[in-house]
């Protein structure tokens, strides 16, 4: 029998979260049974190569630590979305800057070809890997909004949303990313 | 690039199990830090308050409610004010209120128009009312909201309990509940109709069902708890006005812009205090520019994105748009102070050289 106020209660969003707020640890690993799974997706679509479990695991915890700053209990989702996006935003910029300084250890290349290779499809596999292997040149905005708006299909308005940018800024990066892929795909 | 989107590789049951067990002492541990830290500020702040309360006392002014018959009203921005007892009113945009009651016992607000969350101060000795037509909303200490729409009055109580009481029926509700019954309807002689019947949405509940007496006749005062129809009707509209969102968002990916159009028209016109009717509004009125070429639609549509907007990320495009639509249908004043909005808050904005040569 389901327990009623267990992880897998059936319990929306909103209701899961007034009561994590409230401190309640039920449903606290409601919410984070529910969307672990669509944090680490994101994640992994964003930095395939760069440990999107524990970029998942850090998300959910600011998320669930910082519940009191959501306005609409309903709109977790959204919101934890938000948060693994600027993580990834910061942890994508962190990562060319100790290349940039010669502090990187390992190939990435080398993680990125195991983390597509996950997906099953050898040949998807291989043609993901090379799409990251273009973005990984390009600066980290530019990056992380065309993944959203290419992979995960998100409207310009959500994007915006998402990265903290204002939309005029989303429009510049996205265009200056088209430019250059195309750049990339002439060369 | 990657079209449709690439499956990630799945996160099996054992691995969510290993990632909870880690993360939970994490979450418990910030989470005793953080009422820590509330308890530190508040015992260092305590000289302080002390100070306000002495203030406080000799000056009672609560702002906007002070004596019985004042009225307080809150225009296209939300307002925020503190009553004498320390209670935290916040009420939305197109709100008024006037203090009803003000004992040392009861204190009563009625809700004319518009919503409001209220933090009300725990205090046993006295009752906090708030009226909604012929509803009442009775506290003694707990944060909930009020909402008095032109369909229906709801309330949805965040902490503690409340008690709701309507033509004669109470309803408890706690932490989570929502209640709600439709407006404008005289309900016949002979009782109630089962339709008008308000009845908590047990959206949470954060008591053991055990602790809940079965419904049934054997047990009246559970059977007395009103039917879910009437509310199952308010989550139908709000369920219906997320659907229409998700649905506009799908037609536009999809490449669909007429159908984008309908959707987001129908759920602006339908649902004007949905969450999300700020950037709906701002895309109905892209779509009424480029699709449907009518301008004073678009005018409409984004002058309330604009008002509803504010401090979104959409907000500067939508005010370069409504100066835009302005020029283009030909209204040279409307344009120029669409224009002068837009570069009192973005003066470095991306729009601020195109719009220099608009509505000259």
């Amino acid at each position: 029998m389901q327990p009623l106020f267990g992880p897998s209660s059936k319990f929306a969003d909103g209701a899961l979260v007034l009561a994590a707020r409230e401190g309640q640890p039920w449903a606290q690993e409601a919410l984070f049974r529910r969307y672990v799974p669509v944090a680490f997706g994101q994640a992994w679509r964003l930095m395939p190569h760069e440990d999107p479990e524990d970029l998942a695991q850090e998300a959910m915890v600011r998320a669930l630590t910082h519940l009191h700053r959501l306005e609409q209990p309903q709109a977790f989702a959204a919101w934890l979305s938000t948060i693994v996006v600027r993580l990834a935003t910061t942890r994508l910029r962190r990562q060319r800057l100790l290349h940039r300084l010669g502090l990187r250890g390992p190939d990435p290349t080398a993680s990125l070809e195991r983390a597509t290779a996950a997906t099953g499809d050898p040949e998807a596999a291989a043609s993901l890997a090379e799409v990251y292997r273009q973005l990984a040149n390009f600066p980290t905005e530019e990056r992380v909004a065309l993944v959203l708006q290419r992979v995960e299909g998100l409207e310009l308005t959500e994007i915006a949303e998402r990265m903290g940018l204002s939309l005029a800024t989303v429009k510049r990066r996205l265009a200056s990313g088209d430019a250059r892929l195309k750049e990339q795909s002439r060369g | 690039m990657a079209e449709p989107r690439p499956p990630a590789p799945p996160l099996d049951p054992h691995r969510i199990d290993a990632l909870w067990q880690a993360t939970a002492p994490k979450v418990s541990f910030a989470e005793r830090r953080r009422r820590l830290r509330r308890g530190l500020a508040l015992a260092a702040a305590l000289p302080l308050i002390a100070g306000l309360g002495f203030w406080a006392g000799r000056a009672p002014s609560a702002e906007g409610l002070r004596a019985v018959g004042d009225q307080v009203a809150s225009h296209s921005e939300p307002s925020r004010f503190t009553l004498r007892d320390g209670t935290v009113v916040e009420a939305g945009p197109d709100t008024a209120m006037t203090l009803s009651r003000l004992e040392e016992r009861e204190i009563g607000l009625h809700l004319a128009q518009g919503q409001a969350h209220f933090e009300v101060k725990k205090r046993p000795e006295r009752r906090f009312l708030v009226q909604v037509d012929d509803v009442t909303v009775t506290v003694v200490g707990t944060r909930f909201w009020v909402a008095r729409r032109a369909e229906e009055v709801e309330v949805q109580v965040e902490e503690g309990v409340v008690e709701v009481e309507h033509q004669g029926q109470r309803s408890t509700l706690r932490a989570g509940q929502r209640w709600a019954r439709p407006r404008h309807v005289t309900p016949p002689a002979a009782g109630p109709e089962p339709e008008l019947d308000p009845a908590p949405i047990e959206t949470a509940d954060p008591d053991p069902p055990a602790a809940e007496p079965a419904p049934g006749p054997q047990n009246p005062a559970r059977a007395d708890r009103p039917q879910p129809r009437s509310v199952g009707k308010a989550e139908r509209k709000r369920a219906e006005a997320d659907r229409l969102f998700e649905a506009a968002l799908e037609a536009r990916r999809s490449g669909d812009p007429q159908a984008a159009l309908q959707a987001f028209r129908t759920l602006v016109q339908a649902h004007p205090n949905h969450p999300r009717v700020a950037l709906s509004s701002f895309e109905l009125g892209r779509l009424e520019m480029d699709v449907a070429k009518d301008l004073d639609a678009a005018v409409i549509a984004l002058s309330r994105a604009v008002r509803a907007g504010q401090n979104t990320s959409f907000a500067e495009d939508a005010l370069a748009r409504l100066a835009q639509a302005q020029a283009g249908r030909g209204d040279r004043r409307g344009c120029q102070e669409a224009r002068k909005l837009y570069a009192e808050r973005y003066p470095a904005g991306s729009y601020a050289a195109s719009l220099a040569t608009v509505c000259p």
